[in-house]
């Protein structure tokens, strides 16, 4: 981190390399853009650089980062507000997937989080498509986990009512635990 | 069980938990097809693995680097300007508040001061000039006064000149320049008598004997 501070080339692409993928997953599924993903993950690391200095060095590293782009992305969707069309990696996923109809829930799961406030949306690809637990989200947005927990409860079941209107609810196969 | 308690029960599954669900649940699951769906659809959802769209473009921490770099520079220079302005700033300030005390300060040389009303005196060279043109001026006119004397003492002593000039008659040269010997004269014998009784003031010595 002193090394960045004071310029260093190679730490700053070392950091950069670092946490690029990470940054530009949660761009990509929060903004469903791969280009606008790529522009705001450069913005991100920029203001990474720029707000350096006031980083606490007693708080982890990455939830600082992943904050900063959940934060960049969040003012993006609301400068937008425009419905986010299916993002292209989603074909990859669905190439990967031994599933039939995975690929398409998860298009369905894509344009029902369009809809979401974007800070329930932060949550929900937070917690279900990055894996993070509470307290990193926590940590990242800058909430109490209870607050984040209230968001998530909120996100999944406008998410799902939305699957259901959808009709992506299939019973057959299905038995109850 | 009512819709509220399943929604709780579905939060926790979704968490991760694996606890079999309880029958009064499934009694409830069995009346609610809004609920049975809602688990049906959790239950997908937990299954999706979760999957990353790859990484950036190539290049892209070489796009981060320079852009980093170009926007350190440009820190740099903006901070640079900023200071350079706010000293060019502090010194214009200081300045005029120099100029504005000016006149208030006793120590500052008299030339500084503020002009008194002085009177409309032109310079020492001007008038000096003025002067000497004045003094040229009334020195030709005694000389020209002189000469106008003289000219009439001559022209009075040559009558005899004038009317054959006049009448434009053709005179012998001889004959003018004898009329010009006698019109002057006058002149030369004067000068004569003059130049006589100088020499007569001087001290005479041994054989020299004084005269032209």
């Amino acid at each position: 981190m002193k090394r960045c501070l004071r310029g260093d080339t190679v730490a700053i692409r070392e950091l950069v390399e670092r946490f690029q993928t990470d940054v530009f997953s949660l761009c990509c599924k929060l903004l469903g853009d791969r280009h606008e993903a790529e522009d705001v993950s450069q913005e991100v690391f920029l203001r990474v650089f720029r707000s350096l200095h006031r980083w606490d060095s007693a708080r982890p590293l990455k939830p600082w980062i992943v904050g900063i782009a959940v934060n960049r992305c969040r003012t993006l969707l609301t400068q937008r507000k425009r419905r986010v069309e299916s993002v292209d990696y989603l074909h990859e996923l669905a190439i990967e997937r031994p599933s039939d109809d995975s690929a398409e829930l998860v298009r369905e799961i894509r344009l029902a989080l369009a809809d979401l406030r974007p800070e329930y949306r932060s949550v929900f690809v937070l917690f279900h498509e990055q894996g993070q637990p509470y307290e990193f989200i926590a940590e990242a947005l800058e909430r109490p986990v209870g607050t984040i927990k209230t968001w998530l409860h909120r996100a999944r079941l406008q998410v799902l009512e939305r699957l259901r209107e959808r009709g992506m609810v299939s019973e057959v196969g299905h038995e109850l635990p | 069980m009512n819709c509220h308690e399943f929604d709780q029960l579905l939060m926790s599954r979704l968490d991760g938990s694996t606890v079999p669900l309880p029958p009064a649940v499934q009694a409830h699951l069995k009346d609610c097809s809004r609920c049975r769906e809602l688990l049906i659809l959790g239950d997908r959802l937990r299954a999706i693995p979760v999957a990353t769209p790859g990484g950036p473009g190539p290049g892209f921490s070489d796009r981060v680097v320079l852009a980093v770099q170009v926007e350190r520079r440009r820190r740099t220079f903006r901070r640079w300007a900023v200071g350079l302005s706010a000293a060019a700033a502090a010194l214009l300030a200081i300045f005029a508040w120099q100029g504005l005390n000016w006149p208030a300060n006793p120590n500052l040389p008299l030339a500084h001061k503020p002009s008194e009303p002085r009177p409309d005196v032109p310079p020492p060279s001007l008038q000096q000039a003025r002067d000497l043109g004045q003094a040229s001026i009334e020195r030709t006119r005694l000389l020209a006064e002189d000469a106008a004397k003289q000219a009439s003492v001559l022209l009075a002593s040559t009558e005899d000149l004038m009317p054959a000039q006049l009448n434009m008659a053709p005179t012998p040269v001889p004959d003018v320049g004898k009329s010009v010997s006698e019109g002057l004269e006058p002149v030369t014998k004067s000068t004569r008598r003059a130049f006589d009784a100088w020499l007569n003031l001087l001290p005479r010595g041994g054989d020299e004997k004084p005269g032209l």
